[in-house]
């Protein structure tokens, strides 16, 4: 299981670390990666393993160890060359990159809540580094350290939440976990004419419905903050502004995937009860989600730097898949990994332009995005795809990705929040124009100071692919995610 | 059907080929065409394409959507070749010209509602870019409004999509299959569903409360895209009516009819007020369109045979009128640089076969008997008259209003002493003559033999007033 996964990953990172030529270790990189998406790709179709009850590898780790893989090798072609990481150690950068991935992937198949919090702690301190890894550099620094300072904030508070549950229930295994908690009955739920799964009764509660909420309300502050949805997405502009670009679109992808896949595994297995029993959790992540898309969007529009208007995106994109949480159906669950999947695609595709035109430009403002249409017609044509996808226009991957959440909201009638969620994509257009506007109806001025690097724009290449194709036909990643998700719901 | 259209390399002749290639399937499809057969599509296309929601690839044409068809065609392949007077970036121009005909054509042929919903959507794209980058003065405020606006509103439709994705048994977004099913859906639901799409509709179309967008727009878009605007993207919101809102949320619509009818009259008489209070040709001519536009609402509100076959009549009249004003327009602007109606005297005198051009075509959008406009109103107002009589009573001011504009511009622009700084003013060119004469030759020819148009889509249009009217 993970050991085709993870092994690979650990022997990688250490042969990296032994001073590879600097020029192979982005190559080395990206054959690891593949390798472990291989590895991964293969226990597809075996059937779910546990470890110790602590990992398992199931077709839900696969899909997320394929996007994180996927993460990490476009992540490592851009930053091949990427100029502001010049003079810093290149081969450690690498391993880093390799071990946080493997650190995110643990995350996706850890199901004991010692081995999630070893996981996200791991994974987090590896962030900052990366974060931080611009030497010299003060804003990359101070990015670094406030990331740093909320992560240990946050991660303190949802160890607290992790011991309270460990207190109440005497386990760290979900499963064990979900077995002390009340029974709760699944049934096809309808609206209209179409059914779906979703919890109806319950038994009474057995555990102190108060200490159990508080538990929850703490473990969702930790992964909040992965995931940066509002309000504990602060470090977020400013770590992805000072952060390498690279490393913003990984995090904004990967790490925020990898949070994704901790809340929908503890909402797997343990949700049903907190909701029928322990009262409407769904409302409150419903509230979470709707603030994180008005937030994010309605900030995001006044930003001039285009790292930061792009990690507002990121905050409101975290609330949108998040509704696919709030459904709280197959369909909704099914719908967030596909949201996930096709967001990987296009947000490092728009981090990544953004991080070649700063390689090439030096400008990372929106005054310095005028003219790009004429001055680089591809980059600035690539750019507008990813941002058009990441707004949500049809044919593109963005479109499809909400679509399917919508759906997935309107077949639990929760129009409200459906609503919501069209007329923040509205507004994120108009956020999203902001960039397309002086990039097309702006004056060209300025030198290019360097040439665009052959593996960012390999890298770049392959996320316009993504973006397109699975826009145009999503079917083989629709019926993968119905397949991942459907095993882990309660039997009936 | 036109994807391949993106990988056009930008020579004009490029884009005009391609325009025409649209223009010769759609005379091929016009001469396969049969319009005796009700209740089934011609020339359908069915593939899957997303078998886990029951996404289908599927295209058809009937009496509704050929008229539409044959307009789009013929007005992307004129307005390519009077794009030549666009200098600038030509390559672009015309890889975003043809990825909007795409989607244009796109939406009157698709009979499974995500596949017209992409259609529709894909559109927004281009025309953003079309109206930013070669657009006029104000170009970036107006591109952004026009793309926001119905952005907003088709997302909006997009939730009513949905709803009748959910409600339908089997879940199917198939136009068709849902028609058939309209019987099962509950008349709340109708209602707001039958809302949902108004509101997607209405600002395409674009009804009186959400017109504001289209002056702008209108405006500032090159010349070759005003003409696709006013003459295609405009019935896009009339087609969404009669082709999905009507035949699959009839009860809606019954119930809808009369507000339906109140805001046409509202459109007719309101547009040809604020028409009448412009100084900028171009604006005249938009708010001629919110105008015009008020005859189709009122047409289709009406529900009978001829209110139907007027609506769709007055789409595509208003569609070579209103095509060959812009032209018109844009032809003058090019030589004068100007707009304002004051800043022209007397043009009569020094370019004789120009006004004369002008005026025939302004005559045709006043709806002078004989030729196509006045067919066309006269069928929509006829058909409403027994169901609407005090509204169509109303709707006759606007017909004098938009008389009396049209007359007074005439007036005051050809007519008069010719203004020293038009000396040398050139006369309308060949090209641009190639551009207008077949739409003018189309506005007398409906206009006295109206039937080939008619003989077209009355089957169809009669079927969906049969429908519509046994279950008032």
């Amino acid at each position: 299981m993970i050991l085709a996964g993870g092994a690979v990953l650990l022997v990688a990172a250490s042969a990296a670390s032994r001073r590879f030529a600097g020029a192979v270790a982005p190559y080395f990189t990206v054959a690891v990666a593949a390798a472990t998406a291989v590895a991964a790709l293969v226990l597809w179709r075996e059937p779910a393993v546990s470890w110790f009850g602590a990992l398992t590898v199931d077709p839900f780790f696969v899909i997320f160890a394929v996007i994180f893989c996927a993460a990490l090798a476009l992540v490592a072609l851009l930053s091949a060359r990427y100029a502001p990481l010049e003079g810093s150690d290149r081969p450690e950068y690498y391993a880093l990159l390799i071990m946080v991935t493997c650190a995110v992937s643990f995350m996706a198949s850890a199901t004991n809540l010692v081995l999630i919090y070893v996981a996200i702690e791991f994974s987090s301190i590896l962030s900052y580094v990366l974060v931080g890894y611009i030497r010299g550099d003060r804003f990359s620094a101070e990015a670094g350290l406030k990331y740093f300072l909320y992560g240990a904030a946050a991660s303190a508070v949802m160890l607290l939440g992790f011991g309270l549950l460990y207190g109440m229930t005497g386990a760290t295994d979900l499963a064990a976990i979900a077995r002390s908690l009340p029974r709760v009955e699944w049934a096809f739920g309808s609206w209209g004419y179409l059914t779906f799964l979703a919890p109806v009764t319950g038994a009474a509660a057995t555990l102190p419905p108060e200490f159990v909420f508080l538990a929850f309300a703490l473990i969702l502050v930790g992964l909040g903050y992965k995931i940066s949805a509002v309000p504990f997405h602060m470090w977020a502009p400013d770590a992805y502004q000072g952060a390498p670009t690279p490393i913003a679109a990984f995090l904004s992808v990967a790490s925020k995937a990898s949070g994704f896949a901790v809340i929908l595994r503890l909402v797997l297995t343990l949700h049903a009860p907190l909701d029928m029993v322990y009262g409407g959790w769904t409302k409150y992540l419903a509230a979470l989600a709707v603030a994180s898309m008005v937030f994010g969007v309605l900030v995001g529009i006044v930003q001039k730097d285009v790292r930061r208007l792009l990690a507002y995106s990121s905050i409101a994109h975290a609330g949108f898949a998040l509704l696919g949480v709030v459904a709280d159906t197959h369909l909704g669950f099914a719908s967030v990994l596909v949201y996930l999947a096709l967001y990987a695609a296009m947000n490092i595709g728009a981090f990544g332009t953004v991080a070649v035109i700063g390689h090439v430009t030096g400008g990372y403002d929106l005054k310095d995005y005028a003219g790009m249409g004429k001055r680089h017609p591809i980059l600035a044509a690539a750019l507008a795809v990813f941002l058009l996808a990441l707004a949500g226009i049809p044919p593109l991957a963005g479109f499809f990705a909400k679509f399917y959440i919508l759906a997935a909201l309107i077949a639990r009638d929760y129009i409200f929040l459906a609503v919501v969620a069209i007329l923040a994509s509205v507004v994120a257009l108009f956020m999203y124009a902001r960039v397309l506007k002086p990039m097309y109806f702006g004056k060209a001025e300025g030198e290019d100071m360097r040439r665009v690097s052959p593996a960012a724009a390999v890298a770049l290449l392959i996320c316009f692919i993504f973006t397109v194709l699975l826009g145009v036909w999503p079917q083989p990643l629709v019926a993968w995610a119905k397949a991942a998700v459907v095993p882990l719901l309660p039997r009936i | 059907m036109l994807l391949p259209e993106r990988w056009v390399t930008g020579i004009r002749a490029v884009g005009v080929a391609f325009t025409a290639v649209a223009m010769g399937f759609s005379a091929w499809a016009l001469a396969v065409f049969d319009p005796g057969i009700t209740g089934a599509m011609q020339l359908e296309e069915l593939h899957r394409w997303i078998p886990s929601v029951n996404v289908f690839y599927h295209l058809g044409i009937d009496g509704l959507s050929i008229p539409l068809f044959i307009l789009t065609t013929l007005l992307s392949f004129l307005a390519a070749i009077a794009s030549f007077s666009i200098k600038e970036r030509v390559k672009e121009y015309y890889a975003l010209y043809l990825l909007l005909v795409a989607g244009m054509l796109g939406v009157f042929v698709s009979l499974d509602l995500f596949l017209f919903y992409v259609f529709w959507e894909v559109m927004l794209v281009p025309m953003y870019f079309l109206i930013g980058m070669w657009g006029g003065e104000r170009r970036e405020y107006a591109a952004i409004k026009f793309f926001l606006y119905t952005l907003l509103g088709s997302v909006i439709m997009l939730l009513g999509i949905l709803a009748l994705y959910f409600t339908a048994q089997p879940h199917t977004f198939d136009m068709l299959e849902l028609m058939r099913q309209q019987g099962t859906f509950l008349r709340t639901f109708q209602i707001i569903v039958f809302l949902a799409f108004f509101v997607g509709f209405a600002i395409k179309v674009p009804v009186f409360p959400f017109h504001t967008w289209l002056p702008d727009a209108h405006v500032e878009a090159p010349t070759a895209i005003s003409v696709l605007l006013a003459g295609v993207l405009l019935k896009m919101g009339g087609y969404g009516l009669l082709r999905v809102s009507f035949p699959i949320l009839p009860q809606g619509a019954h119930w809808f009819a009369w507000p339906l009818a109140i805001l046409g009259v509202i459109n007719i008489v309101y547009g040809s007020l604020v028409a009448m209070a412009q100084k900028d040709l171009k604006k005249l001519i938009a708010y001629s369109s919110v105008g015009h536009m008020g005859f189709v609402l009122l047409g289709a509100a009406a529900m009978t045979p001829t209110g139907l076959n007027g609506a769709v009549m007055q789409m595509f009249c208003h569609g070579i009128i209103t095509g060959a004003l812009f032209l018109l327009v844009g032809v003058l602007y090019d030589r004068a640089h100007v707009r304002d109606i004051d800043a022209f005297s007397g043009l009569a005198v020094r370019v004789p076969v120009y006004v004369g051009i002008m005026s025939f075509t302004m005559f045709a959008s006043l709806g002078l008997p004989g030729l196509a406009g006045f067919v066309a109103e006269f069928l929509s107002l006829a058909g409403a008259f027994p169901v609407f009589p005090v509204l169509v009573i109303i709707s006759g001011a606007g017909i004098v209003i938009t008389a009396a504009y049209f007359l007074w511009t005439i007036r005051r622009m050809f007519l008069g002493k010719l203004m020293p700084r038009w000396e040398n003013l050139p006369d309308i060119n060949f090209r641009e003559l190639v551009t207008v004469v077949p739409l003018m030759i189309l506005m007398v020819l409906i206009g006295v033999y109206p039937s080939v148009l008619i003989k077209l889509m009355n089957p169809a249009l009669t079927e969906l007033s049969r429908v519509m009217m046994a279950l008032k």
